[in-house]
């Protein structure tokens, strides 16, 4: 069973309807890299060179095959001129929104990359990886033109955005969505192989279909014309079965499945049109063994991983810093001794 | 839930209400609820008629028929038109002193829109709720519900940090012989990890802002 594939031709593979040699996987432990490191969250999030190498010790560590320069989603706000607050014990969160009064879209404007640091460090680990791992896939993340308003404005103001003010609304959309396509091209062109489109307002956990259609849906539309490369939904863990048939018309190679919904049943809606990624629960992972790790790596395996089409994940794309390391070594060990392909012993009756 | 009068829960147009409110139809919700308060007193229109349209759609959110932006506009209409038809606010439609007092907060984050529309569904099912705010630490929040003499504390989370963090702020509350106040969670690490709450100390949970319904009644009348 030595690996046929590099993770990148492995990755690849999938997102591009082939059976790869094993199911791939992707560790998203960004949020462990300062304990990695010994750093500080606020140091860490400072330093494209140890968000990097934190990429590259994870990667040795865990022989996962997907690297991310992704930091934290307030990045993108920062390119607003919002303050991001940092906490030594979890991910960093947007400050108070930019967006003082839904008034302040008329005089918004689209940031130039090249002002935000955040996002210039995004670059640089970007090309580093790119440099140093030549073999893995990289992703790049971009937060969706019609879920960084959550940020830019707070959640209710949205909302009330939304229902009360479509045209501000729609000016809202139009600057995000250009921002959106420059940050993503600027991290294919740094390198990186694919972008992951992380949009949980277009879920129906958020949002009802008919207002998606109009809204999240024709942004989402919009915005892909835009990026010249490979895109997958990453819905946060908010529910995508409703929308999987949506997000395959829009051309995405992959769609994320949040741990809420069957892995089994997304991959039946996909219809071989698109692969899924998903969908370990993340924060319950907090309190698994590495033997209950390994079931639930088993039985995703089991339900998804039939044909390609499926890339092993936790549910949302991050797996949170309390989760002990004997852990995900194990997600990593079960996907190395039970993903090989041909999955012949998913044929078994399945163990008690 | 108390005797109904003059008509019978099948009569009160739940059904109807529920579905005026998901298409944000202000007509139609205003009709039916003065109609209903035309025949009922108006503790039977919440207990009979708003709780369980809030409850029907607050199931029909964790059946994932229902989208959250529907869960919160139903919950701004409702609340404007009780005002409007029983008069605001809501709360004073009951015996309002009879209830243990009752406060709401964010714990160290600023996610606001749960605790938005959990005390939103509350309020309008006749408890009156404390706004204690965002981004409080614990420290603050012991010292409030102190200082305000909290019998039941509700807490909104939305970072795994905050709902963890509220293993220390029962710990705390503990140290300050402060250990009868009820404390009641939610957010989503709450729904990914059912076993959480009781991880944290907390006496009870909810799974969406309906259940707060449930939950805070139960308290009440225990
Ligand atoms: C939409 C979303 C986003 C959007 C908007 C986020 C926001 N609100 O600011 C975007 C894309 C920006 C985003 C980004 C991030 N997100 Co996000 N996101 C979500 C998602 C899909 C919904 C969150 C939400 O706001 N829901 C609306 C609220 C109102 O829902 P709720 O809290 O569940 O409340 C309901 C019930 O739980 C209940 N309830 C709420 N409070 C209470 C209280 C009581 C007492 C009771 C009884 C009931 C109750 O009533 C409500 C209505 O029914 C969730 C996953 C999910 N499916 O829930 C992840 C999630 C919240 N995100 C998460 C994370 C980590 C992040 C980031 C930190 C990622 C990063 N590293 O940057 C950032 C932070 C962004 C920021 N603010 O700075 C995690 C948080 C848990 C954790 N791992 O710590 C989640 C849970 C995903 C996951 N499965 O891990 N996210």
């Amino acid at each position: 069973m030595t690996p046929a594939m590099t993770s990148l031709q492995r990755v690849a593979s999938v997102l591009s309807g082939e059976v790869p040699d094993r199911v791939p996987m992707f560790l998203s432990t960004g949020l462990h890299g300062p304990a990695m490191l010994g750093v500080s969250m606020r140091e860490y999030f400072g330093s494209a060179e140890l968000m990097a190498q934190s990429q590259l010790l994870k990667r040795e560590t865990y022989r996962d095959d997907i690297v991310t320069s992704f930091a934290y989603a307030a990045a993108e706000v920062e390119a607003f001129g919002q303050e991001t607050v940092f906490y030594e014990n979890g991910p960093p969160n947007a400050g108070r929104p930019v967006l003082s009064s839904p008034s302040d879209i008329e005089k918004l404007d689209v940031p130039r990359l090249e002002d935000c640091e955040a996002l210039q460090r995004g670059l640089e680990v970007t090309r580093m990886l790119a440099a140093q791992a030549p073999d893995a896939a990289i992703l790049g993340i971009v937060i969706a033109p019609n879920s960084l308003p959550v940020m830019q404005l707070g959640f209710e103001r949205y909302l009330d955005l939304i229902y009360e003010q479509p045209d501000l609304h729609a000016r809202l959309l139009e600057v995000n969505e250009e921002f959106c396509a420059a940050w993503a091209n600027a991290q294919l062109e740094a390198g990186a192989h694919a972008i992951g489109f992380f949009d949980p307002l277009s879920s129906t956990t958020i949002m009802p279909r008919d207002l998606l259609e109009r809204t999240g849906l024709a942004s989402a539309r919009r915005t892909f014309c835009a990026i010249d490369g490979t895109v997958l939904a990453l819905l946060a863990s908010g529910a995508v079965i409703p929308v999987i048939r949506d997000f395959v018309e829009l051309g995405v190679a992959g769609v994320g499945v949040g741990p809420d919904e069957d892995i089994g049943l997304a991959k039946a809606a996909a219809k071989e049109s698109c692969a899924v990624i998903g969908n370990l629960n993340g924060i319950e992972m907090r309190t698994w063994t590495p033997e209950i790790a390994e079931k639930h790596v088993k039985n995703a395996i089991a339900a998804a991983g039939g044909g390609g089409g499926y890339i092993v994940c936790d549910g949302h794309g991050e797996i949170p810093h309390e989760v002990p390391h004997d852990v995900i070594a194990a997600i990593s060990e079960a996907v190395h001794r039970w993903g090989h392909y041909p999955l012949s012993w998913t044929d078994l009756p399945a163990e008690l | 839930m108390p005797q109904v009068e003059s008509q019978t829960v099948e009569e009160l147009p739940v059904e109807e209400l529920k579905a005026s409110l998901l298409s944000l139809d202000r007509l139609a919700v205003r009709r039916t609820m003065l109609a209903a308060a035309a025949s009922s007193t108006p503790v039977t229109v919440i207990d009979s008629l708003v709780v369980p349209v809030l409850e029907r759609i607050g199931q029909g959110w964790q059946a994932g028929e229902i989208s959250l932006a529907e869960v919160y506009m139903a919950g701004r209409l409702v609340e404007e038109t009780v005002d409007e038809v029983l008069g605001a606010p809501a709360a004073s439609a009951r015996a309002s002193a009879a209830h243990p007092k009752i406060a709401m907060c964010v714990l160290e984050d600023s996610h606001g829109l749960g605790k938005r529309i959990v005390s939103t569904c509350l309020r309008v099912a006749g408890f009156e709720v404390l706004d204690l705010g965002l981004r409080r630490t614990v420290e603050d929040i012991v010292e409030e519900v102190r200082a305000k003499g909290i019998e039941i504390l509700l807490v909104s989370t939305l970072m795994l940090r905050a709902a963890l963090a509220v293993g220390t702020l029962t710990r705390r509350l503990a140290e300050e012989d402060l250990d009868h106040v009820k404390v009641v969670v939610g957010g989503a690490p709450f729904r990914y990890d059912p076993n959480l709450w009781r991880e944290v100390g907390a006496h009870a949970w909810g799974y969406s802002a309906s259940e707060a319904i449930e939950v805070v009644s139960a308290m009440a009348r225990a």
